[in-house]
């Protein structure tokens, strides 16, 4: 296994082995989405008070979770790329950022829509929900930071020291329901409690959450795969690739 | 090679001696903090009761952008004189450095702002007590607002169009020492305690100060060596 990481950190073979990836990838999240959203939207029981509008929690769960994950790997991301120097792991770091500012924002957009009939307003100025808008601007200053560098090897070790600074937002955001006194609903399922959400309920949006976390996954890898390409166009490899042999 | 104790107290003199060469720098800033303050009242109702309910935000917002603007400036006329090149080669640690640099920019950006916060009281009509703490949170809160301003003017020196970028770096990083600080003051306005609040803001500022200059030097290293 350790053999197949050193073998990623490289760019030709990272284009190799995720070729490979690429159609499980896109195969399982797009059944996981389909099925997820499918029996959470039609076959899951209405909930007792919110009725079906409860049902967006199959969209706004996962981006939001997406939003955080996304962004805790981004971290480790940037300690890969500052301590080790593994330059891959500074394209990746480029390619995720713009994934979960992409995320972070449906996960706002989507619970704006929740929260207009559920609480009667398009937005509060509750914890969770600022801490959250202080993430899609973290996402945002570092899309801008790094397209503000020509070098892209430099704009990624940029980036990741602002990664890095910007970390401690998501222990604020992940807290955030239990520090203060807030609108926003406590957590319903961890790794180590009992769900508070009935099983009915849940494995549809277990599902989602799987299934957009692969879709998440594919769109960096093949982003990382068109990045690589260009940033190595003066390699042979990508020359043979484009070109044909005999080059 | 110098000890590093020494190595500081040379650095905060020469930024001692470099404002006290510019004082028109920290003029600057200062009149820009009183021309929002003063600006607010004249293009809104003046009552009283909506001055005094504004107040906390806008001084910590005034605060946040005089002290933007001042840091823009920060490293620039060193990068353009080359010492940050020499900081670079010099074998010193350079957050010991940038530390020194940001600690006397902090002292001699913020003392003026101390000074007319009873000018402050006067205009939007804050007690006695509401005025030291709000001189209080300001020295507790605004260290971590000028470390965070001086990365994100490490992040720009290097590059062309700087002003939209420091905001848009900056705005995320300081939310919760604005949230604190401003939040400090109205509390104190409705007789609530404030040790919390100021404590929090101390602790951010502790570890603004312990921790970012190690981030700065690391961006100044890498954004100009190219």
């Amino acid at each position: 296994m350790w053999k197949l990481l050193y073998q990623l950190a490289s760019p030709k073979s990272f284009y190799q082995t995720s070729r490979r990836w690429v159609p499980w990838l896109g195969g399982g999240a797009f059944f996981l989405l389909v099925v997820g959203i499918l029996w959470g939207l039609v076959f899951a029981p209405p909930d007792y008070q919110q009725g079906d509008a409860f049902r967006i929690i199959y969209v706004h769960v996962p981006t939001a979770f997406l939003s955080m994950a996304l962004y805790a790997w981004m971290g480790f991301l940037a300690l890969l790329l500052l301590i080790w120097r593994i330059k891959m792991a500074g394209v990746i770091l480029t390619m995720c950022a713009q994934v979960g500012a992409s995320m972070a924002f449906l996960a706002l957009v989507t619970g704006s829509i929740w929260g207009k009939p559920m609480w009667g307003a398009w937005w509060v100025w509750d914890a969770r929900l600022t801490s959250e808008l202080i993430l899609l601007f973290l996402y945002g200053a570092i899309l801008a930071t790094g397209n503000a560098y020509q070098n892209k090897e430099q704009g990624d070790k940029v980036v990741a020291i602002l990664t890095l600074v910007g970390l401690v937002d998501l222990p604020i955001i992940h807290y955030s329901v239990y520090w203060w006194n807030t609108l926003h609903q406590g957590a319903t399922f961890s790794v180590f409690a009992k769900p508070k959400i009935h099983a009915s309920m849940l494995y549809p949006l277990l599902l989602t959450l799987l299934g957009l976390s692969l879709y998440c996954l594919l769109v960096v890898v093949l982003k990382a795969r068109n990045e690589l390409l260009l940033r190595e166009r003066r390699q042979r490899w990508v020359r043979v690739l484009m070109e044909g042999e005999g080059v | 090679m110098i000890n590093l104790a020494a190595l500081f107290k040379r650095q905060l003199a020469r930024e001692a001696l470099l404002h006290r060469r510019q004082v028109r720098l920290i003029i600057n800033s200062c009149l820009f903090f009183l021309m929002i303050m003063v600006f607010f009242p004249l293009t809104m109702p003046p009552d009283p009761a909506l001055l005094r309910t504004i107040a906390p935000g806008l001084i910590w917002i005034a605060m946040l952008l005089a002290m933007l603007m001042s840091a823009e400036r920060l490293f620039q006329q060193d990068y353009d004189d080359g010492v940050i090149e020499q900081w670079l080669v010099s074998g010193y640690p350079v957050s010991l450095i940038v530390s020194a640099k940001i600690l006397m920019h902090w002292l001699l950006n913020l003392l003026p702002i101390l000074l007319f916060s009873p000018l402050l009281a006067i205009l939007f009509g804050l007690t006695v007590y509401e005025t030291l703490i709000l001189m209080l949170s300001l020295v507790c809160g605004s260290p971590a607002i000028l470390f965070l301003c001086a990365l994100a003017a490490a992040f720009s020196t290097g590059i062309k169009q700087k002003g939209v970028l420091m905001a848009l770096i900056l705005l995320p990083l300081t939310i919760p020492v604005m949230i604190f600080g401003s939040a400090a003051l109205a509390a104190a306005m409705q007789g609530f305690a404030v040790q919390a609040y100021l404590a929090l803001l101390l602790a951010m500022s502790l570890v603004a100060a312990g921790f970012l200059p190690f981030a700065i030097a690391g961006v100044i290293r890498i954004s100009l060596v190219d």
